[in-house]
């Protein structure tokens, strides 16, 4: 059988002549071919569900970025896009914290405290992760902060910290940094704090709050509270977005919650001792309702 | 150049190539979890290296990492595959019973000597028979020439053949 090579494979293409169908045909190897060919014309596998698929995908994905291949951190920050010279600004910082730093971290649903250098306590919210260095370099304190924590430091003691967003210098006081998603607050409650975004420095006095938004100059308001909300068991946020409230909530319970993109605000709190209460106090304002399925999913809706 | 770092983009690559990139990996071993499992690990790859890797690029990454985790994972033992939803064909009587008897005998053995192909004259049959996919794309997607692409095929088709005359 001298036929040109991979004659069969060409009878699909369609690559043939018609010397070459001819010769096929009178050996009966085209009828053969054929049969096999109609036989498996409508041959399938399993079927695959990509909207499924494709969720448990992000889910492994992450689960393995947590596990400390630094995906995580990279995400964050191509999340902070538009902060994108904050962040290069901000290298300076974090690299003096680059090798024998320390990270403490408090996990979703607690809280963590630390002292530095017995003059700066600390408690970082759920979720929120504090990297240091064992001492002083240049007699300076630099931390750096991912997430929500209140800082008391002894008067007369330096403390800058980094965030994503911009840092933080204190000379002696009470101060909480909030920094999560494309939000920045900064609420001093003692003494006096100096704040610097990109090129903006602010100074803020006792019982005044800095808030930054997404992008645009900060907006300064005053507090009432002696201590941030969190502290005293409850989160108190003003003109959330509803998605970084959930976020909140999520960190908070240690839970899943799905919602549909939204663009409102919320300003209220929930407490961090009743889920269920909690939801109610974020939900009923907005006039959203929630379930609880019986596989524990929570789902926020309209 | 760092598209691929975008979530939407990520995932049309996913809704584009993933159903693919599992029949791939499942025509290669006849395990579905692990298909499964291995097509999810290629496209984290792609995610953790989102930035070195090309969208034009990122179909043949997909599939040539899916194929070194094959390699790395696997020891080969023989495959048994699962087809579903075989369509009978349409321009067949189907009211002679003893023909559709016939024709599923025929599909039964012709099932099972696919599963005995060599794995990669049985990883090109499949992909055009149940992906529908052209030579030049197959050839595409595994690095090799259209000319190895038809004889793999013909290969396949040659073993299959045989099929008719020990009947």
């Amino acid at each position: 059988m001298a036929y040109d090579e991979n004659i069969y494979a060409r009878i699909i293409s369609g690559e043939l002549s018609d010397d070459e169908i001819a010769q096929l045909k009178s050996s009966g190897e085209w009828q053969e071919i054929q049969a096999i060919l109609q036989a498996t014309e409508g041959m399938t596998i399993a079927a695959h569900d990509k909207e499924k698929g494709f969720d448990a995908l992000i889910k492994k994905r992450d689960v393995q970025a947590s596990k400390g291949n630094g995906t995580k951190i990279r995400r964050l920050y191509l999340q902070l896009g538009s902060a994108a010279a904050v962040v290069l600004l901000l290298a300076a910082a974090y690299l003096l914290l680059s090798d024998s730093s320390i990270r403490t971290s408090a996990a979703n649903g607690e809280m963590a405290e630390l002292n530095l250098d017995g003059t700066i306590d600390v408690t970082l919210n759920d979720g929120s992760s504090l990297q240091y260095t064992e001492t002083k370099e240049n007699g300076e304190r630099v931390v750096k902060l991912k997430g929500e924590a209140f800082f008391k430091v002894v008067p007369g003691n330096k403390l800058s910290v980094a965030t994503a967003h911009g840092t933080v210098q204190v000379l002696g006081t009470e101060f909480n940094v909030r920094s999560w998603g494309d939000n920045f607050t900064v609420d001093c409650f003692e003494g006096k704090v100096a704040v610097t975004k990109g090129q903006q420095r602010d100074e803020l006095k006792a019982k005044e709050r800095m808030t930054f938004r997404r992008s645009g100059k900060g907006k300064k308001t005053t507090i009432a509270d002696s201590r941030p909300g969190w502290m005293n068991g409850a989160t108190r946020v003003h003109q959330e977005s509803m998605s970084e409230v959930i976020e909140e909530l999520e960190r908070q319970y240690d839970v899943n919650i799905k919602h549909a993109p939204s663009l409102k605000t919320f300003s209220g709190e929930f407490v961090h001792s009743d889920l269920q209460k909690a939801l109610e106090q974020i939900c009923s304002p907005m006039g959203l309702k929630f379930k609880t399925s019986a596989e524990g999913e929570i789902e926020v809706y309209e | 150049m760092a598209d691929i770092c975008k979530e939407e983009i990520y995932k049309s690559l996913y809704f584009e190539h993933g159903t693919y990139l599992r029949n791939f990996l499942y025509y290669k071993s006849g395990d579905m979890n692990l298909a499964e499992d291995l097509a999810q690990d290629a496209y984290i790859k792609l995610w953790e290296n989102c930035k070195k890797v090309s969208i034009e690029k990122a179909k043949s990454y997909l599939f040539t990492v899916a194929n070194n985790l094959f390699l790395n994972k696997v020891s080969r033992k023989k495959v048994a595959l699962q087809f579903a939803n075989t369509k009978p064909n349409s321009d067949v009587d189907v009211s002679d019973p003893h023909y559709i008897m016939q024709a599923n005998e025929f599909k039964q053995r012709l099932e099972k000597a696919i599963a005995e192909l060599p794995e990669n004259q049985r990883v090109v049959f499949l992909m055009n028979r149940i992906d529908k996919k052209k030579y030049r794309e197959i050839a595409e997607e595994l690095s090799i020439s259209v000319k190895a692409v038809e004889k793999r095929m013909h290969g396949a088709l040659a073993s299959l053949r045989q099929l008719h005359k020990n009947v």
